[in-house]
């Protein structure tokens, strides 16, 4: 078979009819470089005669030739063999590195979750409590410290009003606390200093020792701050770690009342005084000329009253506490 | 509900299968044993047992927790769940997904759930648990405000969709690496026009079914997004993905639906899958690989969050927000912005890489990471950013894709 084309020559048309598988023939002439004479400028070739066969070699009967109709079915590479009208193909991953070069392996990756809790400040809080106390008592407060680093050492120096209060010593109330010194006072201030066993600290707020004092009663009433510089805290390796410290006060009472007013809606605020005592709470809506009116009177039974519940419609109005007897 | 594969799909499978018999599915050696599940079960993810996946399980039936793969891998020589009967998980510590490899054959003629929690109504909720592989809802506090949902696709109302997104979000459709839908948002009554405060609901888990013989869904195996509750966001449904000789049965398989949650993906990998099967989202099965993937390959890309602030983060990170101190991966102290270093590998420098920052209470912001240093082997890349100093929690998640 030659194929599926139609070959023609010299104008001679075979009837397909009788020609499903035919050739062509085609006579040639020409010169043969191995019959040529020497003898002459001029020669002549033997005549040659030539059958053109393709290379099927076949016979010529006509000369024209229709191949035999062939049916192709377009299997793409996989040629399997047709089960119904419709087909799919295995899926194929293609990740395109560009020039890079890298192994097909994906597009996209995502990363586990980390959770991070930030403290909002410096990683070290210290924070010295406050208490209320009579002019002759003694009294103590939390020194506290937050942090998540691990310190070996922690050293302050508090100060105080040394008029109002003596400091007496320093507690300790943790496990973590090694050893805490009370260095030489200076005027109004404390050097104190721990030493700390950092693989002891807990991770959340916690009472690192008590700060210990007595009130002195030769002065009258007094709100004692309790402030801190030189806050140092050194880590593990020598490191300076940042920290943040937080005072705290004492009210010594000796004879005035004091009164501090409470976050709280309505109004209310709580009174410092001498158990036993009476009380007068009285409001202005003015000082000046003040007009004061006595809203409450209470008698303390402990160190402190909280008198609450206090509304008004005027747009300010003022406190305060007498003392009326027992 | 009812998409089905369509018939000329079954046909030309059901072709491909004359020419395979069981599937060599990689290290199911059947040392979890038979589950058999005949009354209402919850499987702990927590008693999983931390290790390498391919090694037998040395705590049979409670499957192997493989912290490079993120994935709690069972390894059971059959799987039967009766009818009736409902399978539940309680998430392992750091909401892996789930992974099942059998060494014959799978039935489930009860209901396997994987869906997300649904929302919660009330003060400060805290974060709402997703299904095992998905990621968590936010909170709800009329203090502090909403909490965008959790994961790459997390919502977040007021700005934007409140509900989790997953497909065409993230992920890919051959469910490699096998991840879970993303949270839907808080809804306090702040914002809420119905006054009620709303947490936001957990997002779908995903599980890997793998079976050498047959997996038969005459029952519902499903994923999907924690339940909006009144007036909340769903969160976006999970993923299921079936690889076995023949998947059968005339049951459902559902990561979506039809609510408002985002839908999730299901990918089906078998020489022969029945066409009674309800399938939705729908999805076009195809023939397994020989052997199956189980997990990507070593020379897929990767990303990993490095270190924050200097802090290096753990290697297997549970991404815990408590209120006990300590008990996140990483705490730090600062209100400045801090330096968040990544690191990608077998992946190209001109990519993507994508920070998502999500306070415990606040909008997720996503971050485009610069460019550092290395190659596509292996390249470090880094943001910088505030982290919510109020003080509080922060969830850092990475998503890198290639161009």
């Amino acid at each position: 078979m030659l194929g599926s084309h139609t070959v023609r020559s010299s104008q001679q048309y075979v009837p397909t009819s009788l020609c499903f598988e035919s050739i062509v023939v085609v006579t040639l002439l020409f010169l043969h470089p191995l019959l040529l004479l020497a003898q002459n400028q001029d020669a002549i070739s033997r005549e040659v005669s030539m059958f053109n066969f393709g290379k099927q070699g076949l016979p010529t009967v006509g000369s024209e030739a229709i191949s035999r109709e062939v049916s192709v079915f377009n299997f793409g590479t996989q040629g399997f063999p047709i089960v119904g009208s419709g087909a799919i193909s295995r899926e194929v991953s293609v990740f395109n590195f560009g020039v890079q070069g890298l192994p097909v392996a994906g597009t996209e990756a995502i990363s586990r979750e980390v959770s991070v809790f930030n403290k909002g400040g410096p990683p070290v809080d210290f924070t010295i409590g406050s208490t209320n106390i009579l002019g002759n008592q003694i009294g103590q407060v939390p020194l506290s410290l937050e942090t998540f680093e691990v310190l070996t050492n922690l050293a302050l120096t508090l100060r105080t009003d040394d008029s109002h209060i003596q400091i007496l010593g320093i507690t300790p109330a943790s496990s973590e606390v090694l050893a805490v010194t009370l260095g030489p006072p200076g005027a109004n201030s404390h050097p104190i200093s721990f030493m700390l066993n950092p693989a002891a600290i807990p991770p959340t707020n916690h009472t690192l020792a008590y700060l210990n004092f007595q009130g002195i009663t030769n002065q009258g009433t007094a709100i004692v701050p309790l402030t801190v510089s030189n806050l140092f805290c050194g880590g593990t390796n020598g490191q300076i770690v940042p920290a943040r410290a937080t005072g705290g006060h004492v009210i010594v009472v000796v004879n005035n009342p004091v009164l501090f007013a409470e976050a709280k809606t309505p109004f209310a605020f709580t009174l410092f005084g001498i158990p036993g005592e009476t009380y007068s709470i009285q409001a202005t809506t003015n000082l000046a000329p003040a007009a004061w009116i006595e809203v409450q009177r209470l008698t303390e039974s402990g160190l402190t009253l909280t008198i609450t519940d206090l509304t008004t419609s005027a747009s300010q109005q003022f406190y305060r506490a007498q003392q009326v007897g027992q | 509900m009812n998409s089905k594969l369509t018939s000329i799909l079954i046909s030309l499978l059901a072709f491909a299968s004359a020419g395979y018999a069981q599937l060599a599915i990689p290290y199911a050696d059947g040392s979890d044993g038979v589950l058999n599940i005949t009354s209402n079960t919850v499987i702990d993810l927590s008693q999983a047992v931390t290790g390498t996946w391919t090694n037998t399980s040395t705590a049979p039936g409670n499957g192997i927790y493989d912290p490079i793969q993120w994935a709690v891998v069972f390894k059971y020589s059959s799987v039967n769940i009766a009818s009736n009967a409902v399978v539940t998980f309680l998430n392992h510590p750091t909401h892996a997904p789930v992974v099942w490899l059998v060494s014959s054959n799978a039935t489930i003629n009860g209901e396997v759930n994987l869906d997300g929690q649904p929302s919660i109504q009330g003060l400060n909720t805290g974060a709402v648990e997703p299904g095992p592989g998905g990621f968590r809802g936010g909170s709800s506090s009329s203090i502090l405000g909403p909490s965008g949902g959790f994961g790459p696709g997390g919502g977040y109302y007021p700005s934007g969709n409140g509900n989790g997104s997953y497909a065409g979000s993230y992920g890919s459709t051959n469910v490699l690496p096998l991840v879970g839908g993303s949270g839907s948002a808080g809804f306090p009554n702040s914002y809420n026009p119905f006054n009620l405060n709303l947490s936001g609901s957990g997002g779908g888990g995903a599980i890997l079914i793998a079976a050498s013989g047959s997996i038969t869904i005459n029952g519902y195996c499903h994923a999907l997004g924690g339940l909006q509750g009144s007036h909340g966001y769903q969160g976006s449904g999970g993923a299921l993905r079936l690889v076995a000789n023949k998947i059968l049965g005339t049951g459902t398989l559902a990561t979506f639906n039809n609510t408002i949650g985002g839908t999730g993906r299901i990918r089906l990998e078998a020489n022969s899958v029945a066409n009674a099967l309800a399938i939705n989202p729908q999805t076009a099965a195809v023939l397994p690989g020989n052997p199956p993937a189980i997990f990507p390959p070593a020379n897929g890309p990767i990303v990993t969050v490095m270190s924050v602030a200097g802090l290096a983060v753990p290697s297997d990170p549970r991404a815990i927000m408590s209120a006990n101190a300590g008990a996140d991966d990483l705490t730090i102290a600062t209100t400045n912005a801090v330096s968040i270093l990544l690191q990608t590998s077998n992946f190209p420098t001109n990519g993507t890489v994508n920070v998502y920052i999500e306070p415990g209470y606040g909008a997720q912001s996503v971050h485009m990471a610069s460019f550092v240093s290395g190659d596509s082997n292996q390249a470090t890349w880094q943001v910088s950013t505030v982290l919510n100093a109020s003080p509080g929690h922060t969830i850092i998640q990475a998503r890198a894709v290639a161009p």
